[in-house]
């Protein structure tokens, strides 16, 4: 049995914790009386993956075997909606060539006439050339790229988007042709968070800009919910989809994902000469160093069938994985990006994404209760460098360099922004023909990171360049004693501080009230 | 020996009344505020004024815009406008020295107050001004008094405005006489042409022109062609205007004259002393003539004169020591006391053939030392110091006066260094560090430069140890009717030098430099938001160029990019150290011209296949070019573009390399790879690659078709080699430019941007390199 995470609380004879800060790390020692909540070890990887691939193609739930829904079919689609996924990248073969091989080898038994691939990424960045040969294989990328029948979905390219249907406020669901002409979509998914499953992956893997992005910035939920109505209702879906364990560093870096009381002579060395390294080393390197040490990741839970069945079993799985109970909510809420999110792969982490990865991302992680209480301070630990990956980030660093100059009210944005980043040619050029992220992302991830923003008295970044911070109408520090120092004007000097050591990530499920 | 002249008792507006006082020099700063003090204090006295056209303009023109001066206010009011003033008290005569037209026959007397104001004139101009115009001043003004036979008629006063420095090299008591000497002016006026002529010729032989064209080379070579030319001319320029300078200075010592200002002021008293033999003749020698104390105003300037470089250099902390002797007098007058003077002179009259010579000057009554002048300026700047945007008050030097040869020595030293730290900055990499310290060598010479000319200049009179004696002019004030005695003083002993420089002087002269200053802190830059242009935007063409200002990146980097990965391990390693052995070559192809170089280079692609070029590029290399391409660039770009303006991407760069990022431009200009019929290239361009000053020219060429207005133009360059293109068009920017650039946009007050990529990969990463 793999052990749940748990609440340290922090005392004299701890020792100074790891704390992430995109790529990189420190040691920082941690107030006497925080509380280091640790995510749980993962639950053991899937024993026989590939018994599971052949029960998820010819047993699924709630459905009949693929064999028996092909019958008959003239076009079936195979859509990956997140082929960005995970992050940091996975190590040795990816899961998703066997999961492919297993289905191409049932349709071609079936005897279908056309079988499709796309890869469908929504508004992040569509895979290159090179990605998608990682994505499904040589075998079958050879088979399937020169009869044009790989592909990767493009938001934007009205030619290949179908109308079929809209939503209640005429929110218009148009998809993927591909989609909306196969007899039969198979929808391969990867998922390391509860959110990463279900009908919304191909509601916003694989439709047009507007149908994903009246999700993207609809809170009440109200339009996802429709639009996945409209999907269920006119798309035969046969959905596979893999849980991922926590296993995001490769064996000589395991020790970044371990206790630091556990740690032995063997890591700590590893440690330090990581640290000696990543300091003298430019940022550069230091980025391409972590990209280039997958993970080791395991399934933990692989299943196919109906969609609503499918992910309602990994979403619970993923939850069991990563549940951390926390007894009362903090005054103080500590926590740093992860080396590498799906948001920056290949490129330098931006203010934007460091940003978006803890306001957004761990922040949001909770069954209902944040980790912080309202009113609240974030302390976070990024250097919030102005570099930005002009090919795949340019909206971004335009988002950052000119309408954030301007105002960071998410109203004006939407009012007088939103409208030039989703139409922008030149945004939408590099969208389609280099790699970039759809002119919408800087928007997107700056709505996620609304729900902290406005949750929290003070967000404070430690180490940071203090124009980005300003920029981004938070607050830099110099150290965690300085940081607490400005917080203090909103939680008074004895503060209740709760340190969420990602990654991996954690759901957090905050019980009673405010803790003292 | 003349006695000096005294007034009858009467008072001036009576003496000169009903007469008509011609001048010369009306233009210049004594002879405004002479002109000013007749029309006002002297009401029934009209004024002539000799005044050369210039340009477009008229004298009339000229004398006109002269009258609209503030201090002309009242006076102008009372007649009822220019044009009566004009017809009433004010008779312009269009002239020029030494080309000096007939002088009116009713003048009564005629004021010489023109002449250089500079202390190193060339020797030409020097005698041109004060020898050859005098001499046909004079020679114009017997004509107008005589008679069809050339016999005098009537005898005018002549009133000759010289300088107290024409007692030279002497020392002591200088006594208010003629200085005996037995030079010959007309032999030294002709010595003065024939020295022009030679150095001028000298100046154009092939062996001069070739050393100034090298020197050009080194500095401008990078830039083409024209640029150089033009600037090997300015260098012609400039060295014979030294040569002329230095053969003035030589001579005058030679002689026992400080320079060639006062030597040629000498003779042109001597040219009076023979040529007025039988007129009426006073000669005026003020000192230092600097802002005025009382009238029209307190402080009364016009332009800078003699003591204010040094000044306001001190005030700006440019004056860290002075070679001046402590002791020694700085003879300085208001300028009102010498036009008071000027107009009391033309009130007497001096016997015919005996010229009377007046002093006026400071320094023998109410001496003004160096010292006390440093302190009261110093307490002047204490007070009231200079801002420098963003870094407060200046810091005052302090001065101890360590004498002229310790002065020297530092001053040769700190050459010296600035001179080294040029030479080492030539090969110090391109960056924000390295153009801060080339701004920093680049000031610091300008500061030297500044202060070896003046110290060269005012050496003599720093250390100067005369004594005007002003017997005579003080007599003459003396007999000034009590109720002239206020509004024509010039009695020097009765300036307070507190209230003069403290008070004065000092808030009159820094007022102008503080208004530039604050001027120039809000100086428009050329760099502005896209949108602000007022021109038809269709008109409007924004120009960049690509390697160092859109991309960081050269040639030689993306050649490796295209060419490495094709290439096994041995053939790269082979590929680099050929360009290794080859890299002095292409430097040195590169300092002298980068056309050469790029065609140097370029010839490696020789044998590459351009279509699979073209396919390398577009499938590996685009990231890798996007990546490096600055977003401040691109933002750029899509302002003007927005804007409506029409955007060029000009490049010395293959075609194909421009192709990521043609989307953002309407234009693209770069080298095209010559292929041979199997479509491989060989090495060459089908045309010239676009750089230096082919750029401008194709812009013109680009404009004149398509109707655009290249002063509403923008372009965006980094290198010396962009000036050619970046000086034809209205709103030029430096974009991270390099040391040549750097100073061209000082020196034309260009904005300066720095446009920052942040490649995604370490330098030495190759594209393909992941999958290998």
């Amino acid at each position: 049995m793999a052990r749940p995470g748990f609440v340290l609380d922090v005392d004299k004879r701890t020792p100074a914790l790891l704390i992430p800060q995109g790529a990189g790390c420190r040691l920082e020692k941690l107030p006497v009386g925080t509380r280091v909540a640790y995510p749980a070890e993962s639950l053991p990887a899937l024993p026989d993956v590939d018994e599971a691939i052949s029960a998820a193609v010819d047993a699924p739930l709630d459905s009949a075997p693929l064999t028996d829904r092909v019958a008959g079919a003239e076009r079936v689609a195979i859509v990956f909606t997140s082929a960005h996924r995970p992050a940091p990248p996975m190590g040795g073969v990816d899961l998703r060539i066997r999961i492919l091989e297993a289905v191409v080898g049932r349709l071609a038994e079936a005897g279908v006439k056309e079988v499709s691939l796309l890869a469908a990424n929504g508004l992040h960045a569509r895979p290159d050339t090179e990605a998608l040969r990682a994505l499904v294989g040589e075998r079958v990328f050879r088979s399937f790229h020169d009869e044009g029948l790989l592909d990767t979905h493009d938001a934007t390219d009205d030619s290949n988007l179908t109308e079929i249907g809209a939503t209640d406020d005429g929110v218009s669901v148009r998809i993927n042709s591909r989609l909306a002409k196969a007899d039969l979509v198979v929808n391969v998914v990867i998922g390391t968070e509860p959110g990463h499953v279900g009908w919304n992956q191909i509601a916003t893997g694989a439709t047009a800009t507007e149908t994903v992005w009246a999700q993207l910035s609809d809170t009440s939920g109200k339009v996802t919910s429709q639009v996945e109505e409209v999907l269920s209702d006119k798309l035969s879906v046969l959905q596979i989809e893999v849980a991922l364990d926590q296993s995001l560093y490769p064996e000589r870096l395991a020790f970044l994902g371990k206790r630091e009381w556990e740690w032995n002579l063997g890591d700590r060395a590893g440690l330090l000469a990581l640290r000696q390294a990543l300091n003298v080393a430019p940022h550069r390197v230091r980025r391409a160093f972590f990209e280039r040490n997958p993970g080791a990741y395991g399934a933990i839970a692989l299943v196919g069938g109906e969609v609503a069945k499918v992910s309602e079993m990994t979403r619970a799985r993923l939850l069991e994985q990563q549940i951390v109970p926390i007894e009362g909510q903090a005054d103080v809420m500590i926590a740093g990006p992860a080396s590498t999110t799906e948001h920056n792969h290949d490129s330098v982490m931006n203010p934007l994404i460091a940003a978006w990865d803890v306001l957004g991302r761990t922040f949001g992680q909770h069954t209902g209760t944040p980790v912080v209480r309202r009113g609240g301070v974030m302390i976070c630990f990024h250097p919030l460098m102005q570099a930005f990956n002009s090919r795949r980030h340019s909206a971004s660093e335009d988002f950052f360099n000119t309408t954030l100059q301007e105002t960071s009210d998410p109203q004006r944005i939407r009012d007088e922004f939103e409208q030039k980043f989703l139409s922008d040619a030149w945004y939408t050029h590099l969208y389609r023909a280099q790699g970039a992220f759809h002119g919408a992302h800087p928007l997107w991830l700056w709505n996620a990171m609304q729900p902290a923003r406005e949750h929290c008295a003070d967000i404070i970044w430690v180490g940071a360049d203090r124009a980005s911070a300003e920029r981004l109408g938070m607050r830099a520090a110099t150290t965690l004693a300085d940081a607490l120092e400005i917080a203090s004007n909103a939680v008074g000097r004895q503060p209740s501080i709760t340190y969420m050591h990602t990654p991996p990530s954690m759901v957090a499920d905050v019980t009673g009230g405010v803790s003292a | 020996m003349a006695e000096g002249q005294v007034l009858n008792g009467s008072r001036l507006e009576d003496l000169l009344s009903g007469k008509k006082i011609v001048m010369t020099g009306v233009t210049g700063f004594i002879g405004e505020q002479l002109l000013w003090k007749i029309l006002t204090d002297l009401p029934g006295t009209t004024a002539g004024v000799l005044v050369r056209p210039k340009g477009p303009r008229s004298a009339t023109d000229r004398v006109r815009s002269l009258l609209e001066k503030p201090i002309f206010d009242e006076v102008r009011n009372a007649a009822g406008g220019v044009e009566a003033l004009l017809e009433d008290r004010v008779q312009v005569i269009e002239g020029d020295l030494p080309n000096v037209p007939k002088l009116p026959r009713d003048m009564d007397v005629l004021v010489h107050c023109a002449g250089d104001v500079s202390f190193d004139p060339p020797i030409d101009r020097a005698f041109q001004t004060n020898v050859v115009g005098t001499r046909a001043l004079m020679t114009r003004l017997r004509e107008s008094c005589s008679d069809a036979e050339g016999n005098l008629e009537r005898v005018p006063h002549y009133v000759h405005i010289s300088t107290a420095y024409t007692a030279g090299r002497r020392r002591g008591h200088i006594l208010e006489n003629a200085h005996a000497n037995d030079v010959d002016y007309n032999v030294e006026a002709e010595a003065a042409e024939t020295m022009a002529r030679r150095i001028e010729a000298d100046s154009r032989t092939p062996a001069k022109l070739a050393e100034l064209r090298r020197r050009s080379e080194r500095d401008h070579g990078k830039a083409g062609y024209l640029t150089t030319a033009e600037h090997t001319e300015k260098l012609r320029q400039e060295w014979v205007a030294d040569k002329l300078i230095e053969a003035g200075t030589e001579r005058a010592r030679s002689l026992g004259w400080t320079d060639v200002y006062t030597f040629a002021k000498t003779m042109g008293e001597n040219i009076v002393a023979d040529l007025g033999r039988d007129m009426r003749v006073s000669i005026v020698r003020p000192a230092i003539v600097e802002s005025s104390l009382r009238y029209p105003h307190p402080g009364w300037i016009e332009g800078f004169k003699m003591a204010e470089p040094i000044i306001l250099a001190y005030g700006k902390g440019n004056l860290p020591e002075f070679p001046a002797s402590p002791d020694s007098v700085i003879d300085i007058v208001p300028c009102d006391h010498v036009v008071n003077a000027i107009l009391a002179v033309c009130a007497t009259e001096p016997e015919v053939g005996d010229p009377e010579f007046y002093h006026v000057a400071s320094g023998s009554r109410n001496p003004l030392t160096f010292r006390r002048l440093y302190e009261l300026v110093r307490g002047y700047f204490a007070e009231h110091p200079f801002e420098k945007p963003g870094s407060g008050a200046v810091s005052l030097p302090v001065w101890d006066f360590p004498g002229w040869a310790r002065v020297e020595r530092l001053l040769a030293t700190s050459e010296v260094a600035s001179r080294g730290a040029d030479r080492l900055l030539a090969f110090a990499p391109r960056g924000r560090r390295t153009r801060q310290i080339v701004s920093e060598v680049d000031k610091s010479r300008k500061k030297l430069d500044f202060l070896r000319r003046y110290f060269k200049i005012y050496m003599e009179y720093l250390r100067s140890e005369l004594h005007f004696v002003d017997d005579h002019t003080l007599a003459l004030h003396r007999s000034l009717h009590p109720d002239d005695v206020a509004a024509f003083a010039f009695d020097t002993s009765e300036v307070d030098w507190y209230e003069y420089i403290v008070e004065i002087h000092c808030p009159s002269i820094t007022e102008p430099v503080r208004r530039n200053d604050r001027r120039k802190a809000q100086a428009p830059p050329t760099f502005r938001d896209p949108s602000e242009n007022t021109a038809d935007p269709s008109t409007v063409v924004a120009v960049f160029d690509l390697d160092g200002t859109v991309m960081s990146g050269n040639v030689v980097e993306t050649y490796l990019w295209t060419r490495l990965p094709e290439l096994n391990g041995r053939g790269r390693l082979r590929e680099l150290g050929s360009i290794i052995g080859k890299l002095p070559e292409y430097l040195r192809a590169e300092h002298t011209e980068r056309g050469t170089f790029l065609r140097a280079f370029y010839r490696r692609y020789a044998g590459a296949d351009l279509a699979e070029l073209e396919r390398v590029i577009d499938e590996e290399i685009t990231p890798h070019i996007l990546e490096r391409v600055s977003s401040d660039a691109i933002r750029r770009i899509r302002a003007h573009r927005e804007a409506g303006h029409r955007t060029i991407l000009m490049t010395g760069a293959i075609r194909p390399l421009t192709r990521p990022l043609a989307p953002l431009f309407d234009e693209i200009v770069a080298a095209e790879l010559l292929t041979d019929e199997d479509g491989r290239c060989t090495g060459f361009l089908s045309s010239p690659p676009m750089v230096g000053e082919s750029r401008p020219a194709w812009l013109r060429h680009y404009a004149e078709v398509h109707g655009v207005d290249l002063s509403a133009s923008y372009a965006y360059g980094d290198s010396h080699v962009d000036l050619p293109m970046l000086s034809v068009v209205g709103h030029p920017v430096a974009v991270n430019p390099d040391r040549g650039l750097l100073r061209a946009t000082h020196a034309y007050k260009w904005s300066v941007v720095d446009w920052e990529a942040s490649p995604q990969m370490p330098r030495w990463t190759l594209p393909r390199t992941k999958e290998n």
